[in-house]
């Protein structure tokens, strides 16, 4: 490990966002340099952490600690009775997250060179991504709540800001029926009402156990024993997930992710790829841990509550995945299909680490799901970020987002067609790209362990998946070119694959989706450090197959599995094929043909009205409500009332100050007379 | 406390200086001429200073303790120093008001 | 020892500083700013070199007995000469640029150097007449800097009520420190404690017209009730740095005065002195907020969320009256910091709108956020700290501060601290809102770039700011060591 790294690796981001608008005073060659300079300065240090997990241990100042190592530096807030420390936690989970916020922000921030080229705000932009990569950094590595919610709100204050970057609201920016601000405003408030219930439950949490650090409640089961007794553990734990169900925009506060589209395509790649919508992934693998500890400890008195949560976690994943995914199939724009499929992939994380919890009785099997979350975590991350940086790469060229507004691009970007086809094939699950093998792993685990319902919803879901991945494909690059691209084309802008900065990124990012697959079971052994402070012994996990290169694509590629995923897989291509690819038929005549097919389309494009409902209910409520209470307090004179009230107290007061020195003076002498004889009379 | 006999000129001297810091006060709140304040501050200066030199006499009633004296004159010095300062300005604000009443600079109120 | 080069350093400076002025064109004599930066700066540094916190106390007598001077350095002192310095070092940098169309800049800076060897003397001071000799020099050296543009009419008026009633100040303070000699017969720290240590009762005659006019004299320079009047006329008459110094750390010797020299005697009986304070901190933060509330002039208002900031420093000192002295006390310097760095940057970010378009009026101040980012980015930094926001310095120092309140069981001074908390954040945030979110007025559309180094002090104390607010420690640490001297006269 470099010095200091995991320090380096969160604070050094934030301190230079800071320094931005100085190099802008130099150069802004210098400025862009410096901004990706931090990203691959701040991913080296974390890649330096990755030796030390694999070893078990890190030496910090020539003593040897086992891992999970909780590195405290310094007392944070020093009040006696309430000190919190701040440390750093290295362990394998932290140590992957900031290993892919890192890297893969990395090579956004090298794309954004080149994408951003021009932009008026460039300087606003490196200072805010700058900013929220360390807040992300802050929010994996800290090694107690209170710093994580720090980190947790310093991401959402980035995000709102940057997804309304464009804040003048030029019709250019706006996609969809809100302007980019406004976009920003509703993704900060959704994922506000999360934070709350987060908060709330920090708070009962600390009050309980006396820390917020996440070692120690570990250790410790006496804090969920009286929480189990007092009877409001499951309000707690249900009120903790509320925090995940926003940062990671799941049902019912999944509405905020389409609109966050509104920033530029970097941001949405960062926010959806690899930062935010990860930290309540994160979070929630966190907490599993943490409970699973707990739960050996206190035993079965928490188990209702327990079982309760990981239902929950389990069936609102679920639920998001295929909710999401029927929204992506008929989503209109290249963005907002990738934004529904990232909740709907979120969706399939929560659901297999819910089940993980629900499993905690048998380490085999606690093990086999929550590493085929993280496995999903991990590869979501690359291809996710390769489609997105495509995706943006697509509408650089097209100047425009909408899929109507592209076609037969294939000719125009070779390139960018076989990157992004590279990062579709890993979003559908086609073998042998890294999006396969982890998909693969969680439908697995969920037929190993008999959980058919959600087998079922999650394969089904899978299907939905392949048929929108390739009907974006098919609008994008394949068919007839549109007549926006004809008119580019006549203007002179022709389509074209992007320049190296940006193609740097992608290849790279390519490369990843199709290698990284095979590297899978190397992050099982990443986690043993965890499994052995979690007290599980090595003959519950060696023998699994996710621990050995061998079998686990030799099992994976000979399960009856295999066969579940080429159905999927042919479900979803033949009609996208059919509609989209080639054209044989055609979508508009196939919908409108039917009246039930028309309903459903509308159903869907609206997204299932939950939106439309939320607006009408809270934003118009809202307004309504302020409306009346302001007319009633307004023309009974009541708001005027208390400012008169108070500008005459004010008024009174004031005259206190006469301007007049020999009253002044007169205060001083009356002041020294008052105090004399009260201390007399009080001695 | 100091056994004090009744002869002590000390104790003369406390009431005198107590007298004088009343006086000092009392014209300090009282007048409106700036010159007559700062006389005030002057007469108050001189309450404090033979305070000083009145409370050593009580504490030493036989010796004399040169601490107090020496403190005093320092006090002076520094006194003469304030007084030069407020004089110097009495004189900028009559050039710019035209009158070294008080109550009418009061530009500056609420 | 060699902590007290501190004195001889700026002391050396200071007698340089007309000397230079004499030699060199008065072209440059606005460069002279620099060289009393300079001299702050290595102060700093030498603070920094030479002592250990929490190692005991070491003395300097200056004059041997019959007058008997002497000074010390622990842990108050400290804590003090480094509040004292980096607010001295940004002014001065700030003055260069804001003061370069004044003339007599060479008494300027001159004065300023002598007040500040005023403050740090007087936060060296081992006994009580060495302290009324730097209280004086710091004292005489503000009057004339308050009234520095004498060819205006605010400055003079203002000064005028700031030498009569400061002087009456310095006259009660000389008048309580005769009695203190008369019943110790020594003035030295030590003897002091020793004395109120071996009271039995604070009721006694002399004890109570001591601290009676320990709080006035103190309190007339520390501006709380009743005793405030001067301050909103002199803190926005004078130039802006000097402000900031005033309103910053000339304010903040009344509260070291009492702390040091008016607690011995406070302590010794809880019932009767502690609940004055209360009272005193109470009406200070309530009356300033209300007025505050109705202030046209930025200046003004700022002078009055000095006051109001007083009053709760006051909290502490109180809290430390009622017997919670270490963490009373903590919490009364972690204000004094925290309130130091906030109103100086807000006085010398002011001091940058008033170097580019001279008007004080907040309602012309509309939109400037929008001209000049950072300069109304360091007023905002500044409001939102003095207004308890996290994570400024502020918010820690007021957090610790309602804290102390609660620990000396005072429920009701929490509350009102809390309450004029959120009175305060009412202006505060009305003229961030005003600043950033309305359109330029056409004042700020005519105003002119702002020079460098009022953009460079106001970065230095962004930076403090931020610093001491994501790692309050620091904070706490520092004021701590001051607490931790206190407690360790008292034995």
């Amino acid at each position: 490990m470099l010095p200091y790294a995991p320090w380096v690796v969160w604070m050094l981001p934030i301190i230079m966002a800071f320094t931005h608008f100085i190099w802008e005073r130099i150069s802004t060659k210098l400025r862009d340099a410096m901004a990706v300079l931090t990203g691959f300065t701040s991913a080296v240090f974390a890649a330096s952490m990755i030796p030390d997990v694999i070893n078990g241990y890190v030496i910090i100042d020539g003593v040897k600690h086992h891992l999970p190592y909780d590195w405290k530096l310094v007392t944070w807030i020093p009040v006696p009775g309430l000190e919190i420390e701040m440390g750093v936690l290295i362990d394998p989970l932290s140590v992957l997250m900031a290993n892919i916020v890192a890297w893969i922000s990395s090579f956004i921030f090298l794309y954004s060179v080149e994408y951003l080229k021009g932009d008026r705000g460039i300087t606003r932009y490196w200072m805010l991504v700058n900013f929220f990569i360390g807040a992300m950094e802050l929010l994996v590595l800290s090694d107690n709540l209170l710093a994580m919610f720090f980190g947790w709100e310093g991401v959402g204050l980035a995000s709102y800001a940057l997804i309304g970057y464009w804040y003048e609201d030029k019709k250019k920016y706006w996609i969809g029926p809100y302007p980019p601000s406004h976009c920003g405003m509703k993704a900060f408030i959704t994922t506000r009402i999360g934070d709350v219930g987060l908060l709330a439950a920090m708070l009962i949490i600390f009050m309980y156990s006396g820390t917020f650090n996440f070692m120690e409640l570990a250790a410790h089961d006496s804090w969920i024993i009286s929480l189990a007794r007092d009877g409001i553990l499951t309000l707690v734990l249900l009120l903790i997930f509320l925090g995940p169900i926003g940062k990671s925009a799941q049902f019912p506060l999944h509405v905020w992710l389409p609109e966050a589209m509104a920033g530029p395509t970097t941001v949405s790649a960062l926010i959806h790829a690899a930062t935010m919508v990860k930290a309540g992934v994160y979070f929630v693998a966190r907490f599993t841990l943490v409970l699973f500890l707990v739960y050996h400890h206190a035993g079965e008195i928490i188990w209702p509550s327990l079982s309760t949560f990981f239902y929950t976690v389990a069936w609102i994943g679920a639920f998001t995945a295929f909710l999401a995914a029927s929204m992506g199939l008929v989503s209109d724009q290249i963005k907002k299909v990738l934004a529904y499929s990232t909740v709907s992939q979120l969706g399939y994380m929560f659901a297999i680490l819910g089940v993980a919890g629900l499993l905690m009785h048998h380490a085999e099997a606690f093990i086999d799901s929550f590493l085929s979350g993280i496995y999903h975590l991990f590869s979501h991350a690359i291809f996710k970020a390769l489609l997105f940086l495509s995706a943006g790469a697509v509408g650089h060229a097209v100047e425009s987002y909408m899929l109507k507004d592209m076609g037969g691009l294939r000719k125009y970007m070779p390139k960018t067609f076989i990157v992004m086809m590279v990062g579709a094939l890993a979003l559908s699950g086609v073998p042998p790209f890294n999006g396969f093998w982890s998909k693969d792993a969680i439908l697995h685990a969920l037929y190993a362990e008999k959980m058919t319902a959600l087998f079922i919803v999650l394969a089904i879901t899978a299907v939905m998946t392949v048929f929108y991945t390739f009907r974006m494909m098919g609008m994008a690059f394949y068919g007839e070119e549109s007549s926006h691209v004809k008119h580019l084309i006549e203007e002179g802008h022709k389509p074209h694959d992007p320049g190296i900065f940006m193609s740097i990124s992608l290849w790279v990012l390519a490369i990843g989706a199709v290698v990284s697959g095979f590297f899978l079971p190397g992050i099982s052994k990443f986690f043993i450090p965890s499994f052995e402070w979690l007290g599980i012994e090595a003959g519950h996990y060696a023998e699994l197959p996710l621990f050995n290169y061998m079998s686990f694509y030799v099992t994976t590629l000979t399960s009856p599995m295999l066969l579940v995923s080429i159905v999927i897989i042919l479900a979803g291509v033949v009609p996208a094929w059919g509609f989209y690819m080639t054209g044989k038929w055609d979508p508009v005549e196939f919908i409108s043909g039917n009246p039930l097919f028309r309903t459903i389309w509308s159903f869907l494009y609206n997204r299932w009205f939950i939106n439309t409902f939320y607006y009408a209910v809270f934003v118009e409520g809202t307004v309504q409500l302020s409306k009346l209470l302001f007319d009633t307090v307004e023309t009974n004179g009541g708001g005027n009332a208390l400012k008169n009230c108070y500008t005459s107290l004010a008024s009174y007061v004031r005259r206190l100050q006469t301007g007049y020195l020999r009253v002044n003076l007169s205060y001083i002498a009356l002041g020294l007379v008052l105090l004399f004889i009260i201390f007399l009379l009080l001695g | 406390m100091v056994e004090v006999s009744a002869l002590n000129p000390g104790l003369i001297l406390v009431f005198t200086a107590v007298i004088l810091v009343v006086i000092g006060l009392y014209t300090i709140v009282t007048k409106k001429n700036l010159i007559r304040v700062i006389i005030g501050l002057e007469i108050m200066a001189t309450g404090v200073n033979i305070n000083f030199i009145a409370l050593s006499l009580l504490k030493h009633p036989v010796l004399i303790d040169p601490t107090s004296h020496v403190l005093t004159i320092i006090s002076i010095v520094l006194d003469g120093a304030l007084v030069g300062v407020a004089l110097g300005l009495t004189l900028i604000v009559y050039r710019k008001f035209k009158t070294l009443n008080t109550d009418r600079i009061r530009k500056l109120r609420w | 020892m060699k902590e007290f080069g501190v004195l001889l350093i700026m002391g050396s400076f200071a007698f340089a500083t007309p000397l230079m002025g004499y030699l060199i064109n008065k072209k440059y004599e606005k460069y002279l700013g620099f060289w009393a930066a300079l001299s702050f700066l290595i102060s700093i540094f030498y603070v920094f070199m030479w002592y250990q916190p929490n190692a005991p106390p070491s003395y300097l007598e200056i004059f041997p007995s019959p007058i008997s001077s002497s000074l010390r350095f622990d842990g108050v002192t400290y804590f003090f000469t480094l509040v004292f310095l980096i607010l001295g070092f940004v002014s001065a940098l700030h003055s260069v640029s804001y003061m370069e169309h004044d003339r007599n800049l060479t008494i300027y800076y001159t004065l300023m150097q002598l007040m500040m060897i005023g403050l740090v003397g007087l936060a060296m001071a081992d006994d009580l007449f060495t302290f009324f000799v730097f209280w004086e020099g710091m004292a005489i050296s503000s009057y004339i800097l308050v009234a520095f543009r004498y060819h205006l009419d605010e400055p003079v008026e203002a000064g005028m009520k700031y030498i009569i009633m400061s002087g009456v100040g310095s006259l009660l303070l000389l008048y309580g420190i005769s009695f203190v000699y008369g019943v110790i017969g020594g003035l030295h720290l030590e003897q002091i404690y020793a004395y109120a240590a071996s009271l039995l009762s604070g009721g006694l005659y002399l004890p109570v017209l001591i601290v009676s006019l320990f709080l006035v004299g103190f309190g007339i320079k520390a501006a709380y009730f009743p005793f405030w009047t001067w301050l909103p006329d002199a803190h926005p008459a004078a130039p802006s740095p000097i402000s900031a110094l005033l309103s910053g750390i000339v304010i903040k010797a009344g509260i070291l005065g009492i702390v040091r020299y008016a607690l011995p005697f406070i302590l010794i009986d809880s019932s009767i002195y502690a609940p004055a304070l209360v009272v005193i901190s109470v009406l200070t933060m309530t009356v300033a907020n209300i007025i505050a509330l109705l202030q046209e002039d930025i200046k003004r208002l700022l002078a009055y969320s000095s006051i109001v900031n007083i009053g709760f420093i006051l909290i502490g000192v109180a809290a430390a009256g009622y017997g919670v002295v270490e963490y009373g006390l903590s919490s009364a310097f972690s204000h004094v910091f925290s309130h130091a760095l906030g109103k100086g940057l807000a006085f010398l970010a002011v001091g940058g709108i008033l170097y580019s378009m001279e008007t004080r009026e907040i309602i012309k101040l509309e939109g400037f956020g929008r001209k000049h980012p950072l300069t109304a980015v360091a007023l905002a930094m500044a409001l939102l700290s003095l207004a308890g926001m996290p994570p400024l310095p502020g918010f820690w120092s007021k957090w610790f501060l309602i804290l102390s309140a609660l620990g000396a069981g005072q429920w009701f001074l929490a509350f009102v601290a809390v309450f004029n908390s959120v009175l305060a954040v009412l202006y505060y945030l009305w003229l961030i809102q005003r600043m950033f979110l309305s359109e330029p007025t056409k004042y700020v559309e005519e105003s002119h770039e702002i020079a460098f180094t009022i953009k460079a002090s106001l970065l230095i104390l962004i930076g403090i700011m931020l610093l001491l607010g994501v790692y309050p420690q620091l904070l706490y640490d520092v004021a701590h060591t001051g607490a931790e001297a206190v407690l360790q006269m008292m034995g």
